[in-house]
């Protein structure tokens, strides 16, 4: 009888099978579907590849094999496993920090395929032994999740919450250089959500309306950020109440969005929109909204991109949940 | 003979062991040649286009969603292309191509290889804008353009080919 190797009904997530006869025979028959590659290994070792089609396996195909076994037409050993060229998808999620040390949690959705057959098998298979789907497909997700994490700890929480966009995409880029060595071609990145703790997202929030990130960061907590700017109706009291009007006016520093800081201390906030570089804070008809980052109308009561209701003091500026003044005005909050 | 002669010589140039459609037996194979060739351009671009990503990334520029969705378009082309998902049931099963059919099927592939030629020269031009962005954001449009005009061409060179 021949000896037929073939991949048969491959399951949706499967990206390798290892085809559990290790004796092959010369004249054998094998059947590489498409979307498919066939590796033929020894000790660790690639030796020939095939693409899809039915081969029969002979010493012209297997030119490698045949020179490793001396010439000889007996049988041989040798490992064959089958690659899936299909497209992957994956789901992730994890927590890090970022430059600041801010906690953040993330999940979302990623794809991704056999770019580089001998590569992949070479890194992942062969070189961390895991010759079974779950297992390399465990390794790539932790490999991607391990990347994101330390990519991701890169950025200010405020880029993280008001340019995810620009931040995905270019940690993707990153990533995507990282799969590749290991001969994986990473397709697309989804950043379903971040969050952060309460405490966090209240700094953030006056980090966002005051664009003064070194001051807020000076606080411990958010809720003294809250008291020092409320202690006394638009007295100046200590550095913050004389600078923050003073902030809210001027233009910040020019836009530079979602570039990972490179420097030490507390970073430049950079909160500005990508699209007006130069432009102050908040534009006349423009507000940020605290949750989401996004520009909302003038008055909003709700954010029309997350659906958060928007806190305001008695004058109409925006505060964050649970304070006791108004950050801008300092008038009392009911 | 005459025009479609011409363009029949070019397609041999560039696509070695491309037979015309001419016999019969080797007209998926001829097929399947042309869309290689034009695929492997396609992961040229793609190539290219990852390290212009890089580059866009590395300089935090403003286009870099957007060059990012035409990576994303100019992969799904390239896939299509290389692995005609739609499947031929018409045409290639048919006896001989008809010499209008012939013609039309062979201007189909040489504007395929043009198109996708024009779209690695695109990117290329974008790649050698990332630090200029008004000429990128042209580059952009540009490159849009023309995967728009190749998905077109595309498009119907497969309903041709899958007989519609
Ligand atoms: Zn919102
Ligand atoms: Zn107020």
């Amino acid at each position: 009888m021949v000896q037929v190797i073939e991949w048969v009904n491959p399951g949706e997530d499967e990206i390798i099978w290892r085809y559990p006869n290790e004796v092959i025979k010369w004249g054998a028959q094998l059947i590489v579907h498409e979307y498919e590659v066939a590796v033929f290994m020894r000790d660790g070792k690639i030796y020939d590849v095939l693409g899809p089609g039915r081969h029969t396996l002979t010493t012209q195909n297997l030119p490698l094999l045949y020179k490793l076994v001396g010439g000889s037409n007996s049988p041989f050993k040798a490992t064959v496993i089958f690659v899936s060229m299909k497209q992957f998808q994956g789901r992730y999620g994890g927590e890090t920090q970022t430059r600041e040390l801010a906690p953040v949690k993330y999940y979302g959705v990623y794809w991704f395929k056999v770019a580089d057959p001998v590569l992949f098998i070479t890194e992942v298979v062969g070189g961390q032994s895991l010759y079974d789907t779950a297992d390399v497909t465990k390794f790539i997700r932790a490999y991607f999740n391990e990347g994101m994490m330390k990519h991701l700890s890169a950025y200010s929480i405020v880029d993280l919450f008001q340019n995810l966009d620009m931040v995905s995409t270019q940690v993707k880029v990153k990533l995507m250089e990282d799969f590749r060595r290991l001969g994986l071609e990473l397709v697309d990145v989804k950043i379903e959500g971040v969050n952060t703790t309460d405490e966090w997202r209240q700094r953030l929030f006056w980090i966002m309306q005051t664009g003064n990130a070194q001051y807020v960061m000076q606080m411990d907590t958010a809720k003294q950020v809250a008291a020092e700017l409320g202690k006394s109706e638009g007295a100046a009291i200590g550095t913050g109440m004389v600078v923050m009007p003073q902030l809210l006016q001027q233009p910040a520093q020019p836009a530079q969005p979602a570039q990972p800081y490179a420097g030490g201390g507390v970073p430049p906030a950079g909160y500005q929109q990508p699209a007006q570089p130069g432009a102050p804070a908040q534009q006349a008809g423009q507000e940020i909204c605290p949750y989401c980052g996004k520009q909302i109308p003038a008055g909003a009561r709700f954010c029309p991109y997350c659906g958060h209701e928007i806190k305001r003091c008695p004058n109409g500026h925006i505060v964050p949940e649970g304070a006791k003044f108004c950050p801008v005005c300092g008038a009392k909050i009911e | 003979m005459g025009k479609e002669t011409s363009i029949v010589e070019k397609l041999e140039l560039v696509i070695p062991g491309f037979h015309g459609y001419k016999k019969k037996e080797l007209i998926r194979e001829d097929d399947r040649l042309v869309r290689g060739k034009v695929a492997d351009t396609l992961a040229l671009a793609r190539r290219e286009m990852e390290r212009a990503l890089q580059r866009c990334a590395m300089v935090s520029c403003a286009q870099l969603v957007a060059i990012d969705n035409l990576r994303k378009k100019l992969m799904a082309l390239e896939s299509r292309v290389r692995h005609a998902e739609a499947g031929y049931r018409g045409y290639f099963d048919r006896v001989k191509f008809k010499e209008e059919e012939l013609k039309r099927l062979i201007e189909y592939d040489a504007k395929m290889i043009e198109l996708a030629e024009e779209i690695l020269n695109e990117v290329k031009a974008l790649n050698g804008q990332i630090a200029n962005p008004q000429a990128l954001g042209m580059a952009v449009l540009n490159l849009d353009d023309k995967l728009i005009n190749f998905e077109e061409v595309l498009g119907k060179r497969m309903s041709f080919a899958a007989g519609e």
